[in-house]
């Protein structure tokens, strides 16, 4: 009975070595796939820097005024292909009355040098209607580059992937002698878009 | 000098710069168009955007907007809304047409400077939904082939 006893533990352990075999026929399940979409809008980013200029140092005589600081206008996107064209334009309220105050100055008072350009009237039509809103005779557009008609500050033929443009515009007022002192305000519309 | 300018918009813009985006730029749909976009304010500080629609139509030498049609019906969820710095918003519409397709911009605009005596800007950004009798997906694609401004991809 002493032998038997003693063999316990013997006995237990072949056990556990014969239970702990490998299994000989092994299953696998079905592969699950699972789909991974990362959608990425298209966007558009416009800036500028300051949000507000001042005309300072009016001559009643001649009419002109110190040049403005100048607006730093950024245009930034991430454009899908397929656009036709991403542009930014700037344009004044009204023609007639592109800053109101005591009498009202015209558009085609106001000058915009634009990237360092030549200052010209503030006074372009619109060619192609290029944004909703547009007041054509009251558009401050590039001289230079491309197709300076279609009244934009910037402009970029089948854009695609990341956008970056920096443009200037520094304002300047001539030829609105006799104004009468007083507050005048206007508002510069800036706009980007992407066709 | 062009890392310098983004070095100096970047110093001008923890101050006091004026930015918006607006995403997606374009929508397309069948025949109703329940859609929506975002507003981003860039800024660290609040804005107000106000929003307007458009109709436009297209030729051989682009968009051509203007008022809404009659026959062109759009539901916003809010015509204005005042953005937290950095919040996006994401504004909600339905447009219904009685004659399709038709073409609508909704047009997002920022005032962003006031001033007393001077000049302020205004930013404004454009989403353009296109809305089509049938497929949705090819929408934007028919509309600007029937024009001749199908862009190369």
């Amino acid at each position: 009975m002493n032998w038997i006893r003693k063999s316990v533990p013997a006995i237990a352990i072949l056990a556990l070595l014969v239970f702990a075999m490998p299994a000989h026929g092994q299953t696998y399940s079905n592969t699950s796939q699972v789909t991974v979409t990362l959608p990425i809008s298209e966007s558009l980013t416009v800036s500028a820097t300051p949000a507000n200029v001042t005309l300072a140092n009016y001559s009643y005589a001649n009419g002109t005024a110190s040049a403005s600081s100048v607006i730093s206008v950024s245009t930034t996107g991430n454009l899908a292909p397929g656009h036709n064209w991403v542009f930014t334009a700037a344009w004044f309220s009204s023609v007639g009355a592109a800053l109101s105050g005591p009498s009202n100055v015209p558009s085609s008072d106001l000058f915009a040098a634009i990237d360092g350009g030549p200052a010209t009237a503030c006074s372009a039509p619109t060619d192609g209607n290029v944004i909703p809103g547009e007041v054509s005779g009251a558009i401050c557009a590039a001289t230079t580059g491309y197709n300076p008609n279609l009244g934009s500050i910037s402009f970029q033929q089948n854009p695609a992937g990341p956008y970056s443009v920096n443009d200037t515009i520094q304002l300047t007022l001539a030829g609105a002698p006799g104004l009468a002192a007083g507050s005048y305000v206007g508002t510069l519309n800036i706009a980007a878009g992407a066709f | 000098m062009k890392h310098s300018f983004a070095i100096l918009m970047l110093i001008l813009c923890a101050s006091g710069c004026r930015a918006q985006t607006v995403s997606p730029i374009v929508a397309e749909f069948g025949k109703k168009a329940n859609g929506a976009f975002q507003i981003t304010n860039n800024t660290v500080q609040p804005m107000v955007v106000s929003l307007e629609s458009y109709s436009f139509s297209l030729d051989s030498k682009g968009q051509h907007f203007r008022k809404l049609d009659a026959t062109t019906h759009v539901t916003l969820s809010e015509s204005s809304a005042r953005l937290s710095p950095r919040e996006v918003h994401e504004f909600n519409y339905r447009i219904t047409c009685d004659v399709l397709p038709c073409y609508t911009t909704i047009l997002s605009g920022m005032i962003v400077g006031k001033t007393q005596d001077g000049i302020q800007v205004r930013l404004i950004l454009p989403h353009s939904v296109y809305t089509c009798q049938k497929k949705a997906s090819k929408c934007r694609e028919q509309a600007l082939k029937e024009a001749g401004l199908l862009a190369k991809k």
